[in-house]
């Protein structure tokens, strides 16, 4: 998939996080950049637009990271939809636990330009092999 | 209540500050982009404003608090890498750029401790300029941090209540 055409959308409560995320992703060449400040709000965005992927933090009020994601995997109209987990959360367990409620990535806070670019590069090769199962059957 | 913090101190006090000047220095370099230096805090200009940022630590029924202080040109310096200056006349800028700061360091705090065998969970951090009291009930560890250039100075204090 292209870059330019990748819809994304970034979930935290604290701007400071947007900003960061917003600048990595520029950096790469993602363009299409959305934002929601909890999961409640980044859900009702869910359903009523595309987005290819969505990055989310975990602590969050109102509807946390976690609840999004189970909440998001439990439905088959998300499966196109890659998931990433960035987090200042960053105990084993708890990364585990993201990755099998289907994260496609976990990614500790404060993430440098490079890991974030190498997780990034990742998943859209995630999201092109998806595209073709879905095309094959 | 209150003796969480003497517990976390007794059985891993040494290390825990070790890993807290580890945890402060990757967080600052990592949101900087550029290489940093701890130095002692007697080094640090005088007369800064500053933004504090208590998060509640919790076991079970026991608490302490960290309470982060920032010299607020620091988190002025980090808001400058993302935001333009004209953005910073909103203070809510600099106290949401501080929550998260001190969210990362904390995580991090959080996760060593834990690693040590304790089950601690953390709050969400929240920003408030009032003193500590005299003789706060639970423990409190503050951490002062100020910024000169590429040096950054840490300044531990323990409230601990043994009682």
């Amino acid at each position: 998939m292209e870059k330019s055409a990748c819809r994304i959308l970034t979930v935290d409560d604290h701007r400071l996080s947007l900003r960061l995320v917003q600048q990595q992703l520029e950096i790469m060449g993602f363009t299409n950049i959305e934002t929601a400040s909890d999961g409640d709000v980044a859900w009702k965005r869910l359903e009523a637009e595309p987005f290819d992927i969505v990055i989310l933090d975990w602590a969050m009020p109102v509807k946390n990271g976690m609840t999004f994601l189970k909440e998001c995997r439990a439905q088959r109209r998300f499966d196109h939809i890659a998931m990433i987990m960035l987090s200042a959360e960053m105990q084993p367990g708890m990364i585990d636990e993201a990755m099998k409620a289907g994260a496609n990535a976990y990614i500790v806070k404060p993430v440098t330009q490079k890991l974030f670019t190498e997780n990034m590069d990742n998943v859209l090769r995630w999201i092109d092999k998806n595209g073709e199962k879905a095309q094959h059957g | 209540m209150g003796k969480l913090l003497g517990d976390v101190m007794q059985r891993i006090g040494e290390d825990l500050t070790t890993n807290v000047s580890g945890a402060v220095l990757e967080t600052v370099e990592t949101l900087f982009g550029e290489k940093m230096y701890m130095v002692d805090a007697k080094d640090r200009k005088e007369g800064f404003s500053s933004l504090a940022v208590n998060v509640t630590l919790t076991q079970g029924s026991k608490s302490a608090r960290l309470r982060l202080v920032f010299d607020c040109s620091l988190i002025e310096s980090l808001a400058l890498t993302v935001y333009p200056k004209t953005a910073l006349e909103d203070g809510s800028v600099l106290e949401d750029a501080a929550a998260e700061v001190a969210n990362i360091i904390c995580n991090k705090i959080k996760a060593f401790i834990n690693a040590k065998g304790f089950s601690i969970e953390m709050g969400f951090p929240e920003v408030d300029n009032s003193p500590l009291p005299e003789n706060p009930e639970e423990g409190v560890v503050c951490l002062n941090f100020s910024t000169y250039k590429n040096r950054l100075a840490v300044k531990k204090i323990l409230h601990v209540n043994m009682d």
